[in-house]
């Protein structure tokens, strides 16, 4: 098969990987001529549905075992199949990195034969990279759950970043839509991949020339509603995964549907609005001191779709606020609507200076349209209406007056879940 | 009103800065290009000192910060209208105060100067990957038209991704280029006018373009997004949305 068609086919099955980034990763490799990590990531090029291309994102093959529900590239479609061979995917790569297209390689596979073959299949493409291309530019590497762990090892030490996806928030859906899948072997590389940076890190304080371990960490992925856990579970699972093997990102992919399979909901367009807050709940946990039970609980277990939940969190929480903007510390700060991380610090830094004005927070670049309702300056609340959760809630939020009625509302809104067997 | 008038390099600004600072009569300070001569301004050349700039830029150092010079040099380079008025505002307002006055964002005057740096930072940030080289024969050539004059910044990263390689990065805007010669390791800038367009073909070109369409997911097209992120001004010289 030409190169042309198999990349083609490749990079189409590779598009529903979200991950993209190129960050966290500063390190300079020994013995590479041409290739630099950037610390903050470059974005080479936006798609037409915005999302950045960074990485040469493709598969290896798509030839795939397995018969998972959700993928588009289980054993029982009908689609092309195909597979590159390890030339094929250096020279690609090296080719578009020289003319500055890319800033690394994102590969993935599909589990042909068995994972530990799909996995030594990649492996020999990133050794041939850095060592005979002597390529020192950004590698993420998927690791294939049920591989052997000194495979994931030794490919560990010629990449950037590994993940491992988690696919579906809990193991019950796990088992009806993937079912030769299984937890422990998602987790178990994760575990290891944990357990294995620690102790690189610990090596090289007194070896210094020894490789690094995946110097930009680990992630994973899930995807959204294409099973029935409340975003509360979703949630409490985030919480602990980034607690317990200390991920640096969770991606979240809104399930599109691509196969009909009656295991499947019924959904009328991508659930896209959700992810976003699942994300903006993500920002909240890992840049503001937020915990996961304070954005969500058993009587409230799905977020709001029409306000944000850092603004729901304080609609909820009137005690808390308004906070006097030049006294209250850092954390209290970085919990008001409309205020983030660059803000708070500009008003930690600039309140040094002389006490703030209402018209400074203005000439600073703060936004006020939400944040005004929940600070004091020098004593003066300056909001336009009264400081009440629902009078804020009805400004920020207006309900519309008026509504479309549908001749079959519940064909129209919902996701319709098939019953777990 | 007094008009200081330098050739165009960072380090003649700092020469004119230098003579203007204790000059209480200041109107601006223009490239000697750029000036048109009127009945009340006084037109004043400030040829190049050498020695002067390195004052300058020691004594910011010394007793300011390098944060400080890089916020003067990144809003040197923003080529926006009275720019250069603007940094010698700043740095008089940091030699008055202290370098403490960074922190006071609420100050109109060191509010507009971090936006004018942080655009230029923002544009170099984008740049680093919009750049497009095209292969021919052993050289690989780019060609941009930035808003600002962010070439002088991009050296170190470009001269260390591609530490082997020949490549040249043109500024149509302005008509200059940053050249790299990888088996000397060392680079150059030079006036170049016309672009250069050889009719040499590069498949790579169209296996990006491939890639590029098939990364899409139809189902989220999102336009107003995909323009935010890569406005089209910088689309020109990008092979793949075409």
């Amino acid at each position: 098969m030409e190169l042309a068609a198999k990349l083609q086919i490749l990079a189409d099955a590779a598009k529903y990987d979200v991950s993209c980034s190129s960050s966290g990763s500063n390190h300079k490799r020994n013995n590479t001529t041409i290739g630099t990590a950037a610390k903050a990531g470059i974005c080479h090029s936006f798609t037409q549905d915005g999302r950045c291309i960074s990485l040469l994102k493709i598969l290896m093959s798509n030839a795939c075992i397995y018969d998972c529900a959700y993928c588009i590239n289980r054993c029982s479609n009908d689609i092309p199949r195909a597979t590159f061979c390890v030339d094929e995917v250096c020279e690609l790569t090296m080719n578009f990195y020289r003319r500055n297209y890319i800033e690394g390689l994102f590969l993935s596979s599909a589990v042909i034969q068995s994972p530990n073959y799909t996995m030594e299949l990649l492996l020999n493409i990133v050794r041939k990279l850095r060592t005979h291309y002597a390529f020192g530019g950004y590698i993420h590497l998927k690791a294939i759950p049920g591989a052997a762990p000194e495979l994931i090892r030794q490919a560990g030490y010629y990449v950037d970043r590994m993940s491992v996806n988690i696919e579906l928030p809990s193991s019950q859906s796990l088992l009806s839509l993937a079912p030769q899948k299984n937890k422990s072997d998602i987790l178990s590389p994760m575990h290891q991949i944990k357990h294995q940076i620690i102790e690189n890190k610990q090596e090289r304080k007194t070896q210094k020339r020894l490789p690094v371990f995946t110097p930009a960490g680990q992630t994973t992925q899930m995807i959204i509603g294409a099973s029935n856990e409340s975003d509360l579970q979703i949630l409490n699972l985030v919480d602990a995964l980034y607690k317990n093997y200390s991920l640096k990102r969770i991606y979240y992919s809104a399930y599109i549907p691509v196969n009909a399979d009656k295991r499947l909901p019924i959904l009328h367009t991508p659930p896209l609005i959700r992810e976003n807050r699942l994300y903006q709940c993500d920002w909240l946990l890992r840049f503001y001191g937020f915990q996961a039970q304070e954005l969500l609980d058993p009587s409230h277990p799905y977020l709001d779709l029409t306000i944000d939940p850092k603004l729901s969190w304080a609609l909820r929480n009137e005690a808390f606020f308004p906070i006097e903007i030049n006294t209250a510390p850092l954390e209290h700060l970085l919990r008001v609507p409309g205020i983030g991380t660059v803000g708070a610090k500009r008003i930690i830094h600039s309140r040094k200076t002389k006490k703030l004005f209402y018209d400074d927070l203005k000439n600073m670049g703060i936004q006020l349209k939400k944040s005004q309702y929940f600070i004091t300056c020098r004593g003066f609340y300056y909001g336009s209406v009264p400081y009440d959760s629902n009078k804020i809630k009805d400004i920020l939020n207006p309900q519309p007056t008026y509504q479309q009625l549908a001749l079959f509302p519940e064909l129209s809104e919902q996701a319709i879940y098939p019953a777990l067997a | 009103m007094n008009i200081y008038l330098y050739d165009g390099t960072f380090h003649g600004y700092l020469t004119a800065v230098f003579y203007a600072y204790t000059d209480k009569n200041v109107g601006n300070i223009k490239k000697s290009s750029e000036f048109v001569p009127n009945l009340l301004d006084t037109p004043i050349e400030t040829p190049t000192e050498e020695d002067k700039a390195q004052r300058i830029i020691k004594s910011i150092q010394e007793k300011l910060s390098s944060y400080t010079l890089r916020n003067l040099y990144y809003i040197f380079l923003s080529e926006q209208n009275d720019c250069e008025l603007l940094a010698f505002r700043y740095l008089k307002l940091c030699y008055h105060t202290d370098n403490q006055i960074n922190l006071a964002y609420q100050n109109p005057l060191v509010h507009q100067c971090v936006l004018t740096a942080k655009k230029v930072s923002l544009e170099l940030q984008r740049m680093k990957g919009f750049v497009r080289f095209r292969k021919i024969d052993e050289i690989y050539y780019a060609t941009i038209e930035p808003d600002h004059n962010i070439l002088p910044l991009m050296i170190k990263h470009f001269t260390l991704r591609f530490s082997d390689q020949n490549f040249v990065i043109h500024d149509l805007k302005r008509k200059y280029a940053l050249a790299y010669d990888a088996t000397g390791k060392e680079h150059w800038f030079c006036q170049v006018a016309e672009e250069f367009s050889p009719q040499q073909k590069d498949e790579y070109i169209d296996l990006f373009r491939l890639f590029y369409q098939s990364v899409t997911i139809a189902e989220r097209q999102n336009l107003r997004l995909q323009k935010q992120f890569m406005p089209t001004r910088y689309q020109k010289y990008m092979p793949e949305t075409k």
